[in-house]
């Protein structure tokens, strides 16, 4: 019996046969892209804040919270993630391990800091978008998939966090590490990281004001409920 | 500029597989190519910082999370109502090329990208769990229940095949 698999044969064909109509729009393409990105952002930034300004912000969506910041600029712990320029998608879906919630419960207004009088009202939604996570590098902004802004109002406060696991020999997973952001106005988007050594486990990331666990029972792949905001789980690499 | 030349060898020799893969789950050429080359100027604005970090896999998963994003479907959807387009307005290979295609989008969306990531692009097991934010132990099953499906719907498939994993 040939050790030919037929689904991979069948994958590459496909593959073939797709290459001759693929036309990539190109490297140039790209840049310009971008350039065009660069030098309109700007500008929308400017009339957002100006609509702020003359107190329509309400109509304006992201309102509340200033542009995103250009993501091309050099990764510091307050800089948003790509956002979409095009209003497209950001990383994630549902299928995808960024996944928004609509936090109910996750936006919390700080007492003693009411809503400006006279200022138009700003939603609170408390919704927290994971927009990249890799071995060393976790970005989580106030916004929603969507939205290129982010969307958080004076006053208001997001607590979330990011927590990874390692696996104990008995399957269960105790706390590798952890920290704790609150995202304000000010500061609507957090860019972190972490390097996991060992038995690698569950990552989340959690909205609202959960304590940090520091156990996870073996065969537990829920640990937060509807209140994780971003889930990557793993089986044990050690087990 | 040595930043520059990365970057276009970069997207020279990673463009192709990751719009074939698009395609398969999505197909529509133009959207595969769509999404690729959005994930492509992310990747440019953000090329500093993630050239040294694995920026195929940046590029994939941004790519695949614009694929699946349910945002993007809605707002192709409104697209192609408003402009009136139909999908055959890209030239594709022939239907009987790409029957695979047809039998893939049997599948459910998440193991549909499972199959891609595993067989196409051969992505371990493990990676392709961490790409989807599931656990491996669901991935293996996923693909052991796609292969079973698709010994059903491909001539030629025997179902003893559907055992590899």
């Amino acid at each position: 019996m040939s050790d030919r698999d037929p689904l991979r044969d069948a994958l590459a064909g496909t593959a073939d046969a797709v290459r001759p109509y693929l036309n990539p729009p190109g490297v140039e393409a790209a840049r310009r892209t971008l350039r065009r990105r660069r030098q309109v952002r700007p500008v929308l930034a400017a009339v957002v804040s100006l609509l702020a300004a003359l107190g329509l912000s309400t109509f304006v969506p992201g309102r509340g919270g200033p542009p995103a910041v250009d993501p091309t600029a050099p990764p510091n712990p307050t800089t948003s993630p790509p956002a979409s320029p095009s209003a497209s998608a950001a990383p994630s879906g549902t299928p995808s391990p960024s996944v928004t919630a609509s936090a109910v419960n996750g936006g919390a207004q700080v007492p003693g800091s009411p809503q400006p009088k006279g200022s138009p009202r700003c939603v609170k939604r408390g919704e927290v978008w994971v927009d990249w996570v890799s071995s060393y590098d976790i970005v989580i902004s106030a916004r929603q998939e969507w939205e290129p802004f982010h969307h958080i109002c004076p006053g208001e406060t997001i607590r979330v966090f990011w927590v990874w696991y390692v696996y104990e020999p008995d399957g269960s997973q105790k706390l590798y590490d952890s920290q704790v952001f609150q995202l304000t106005y000010a500061k609507p988007s957090v860019d972190t990281g972490v390097a996991v050594e060992g038995c690698r486990g569950d990552f989340y990331v959690v909205k609202g004001g959960r304590a940090v666990r520091q156990t996870i029972p073996a065969g537990d792949r829920k640990a937060y409920g509807g209140d994780a905001v971003y889930t990557t789980l793993f089986d044990n690499p050690c087990g | 500029m040595t930043g520059h030349r990365d970057f276009a060898e970069f997207y020279g020799a990673v463009f192709h597989r990751l719009a074939t893969s698009l395609y398969v789950h999505t197909r529509d050429l133009a959207e595969a190519q769509d999404v690729v080359q959005e994930a492509m100027v992310r990747a440019l604005a953000h090329w500093p910082r993630i050239r040294d970090d694995q920026p195929e896999a940046w590029v994939r998963r941004t790519a695949w999370n614009l694929a699946t994003s349910r945002w993007r479907r809605l707002r192709r959807g409104f697209e192609l109502v408003t402009r009136g387009r139909i999908e055959e307005t890209t030239a594709g290979p022939e239907p009987d090329r790409v029957a695979i295609v047809a039998a893939l989008a049997l599948l459910p969306e998440r193991q549909r990208q499972a199959v891609i990531l595993h067989y196409l692009e051969d992505l371990p097991v493990s990676q392709v769990a961490e790409i989807i934010g599931v656990a491996e132990g669901t991935v293996k099953s996923w693909l052991h229940r796609a292969r079973t499906t698709l010994a059903e719907q491909l001539s030629g498939y025997r179902a003893e095949e559907a055992d590899r994993v």
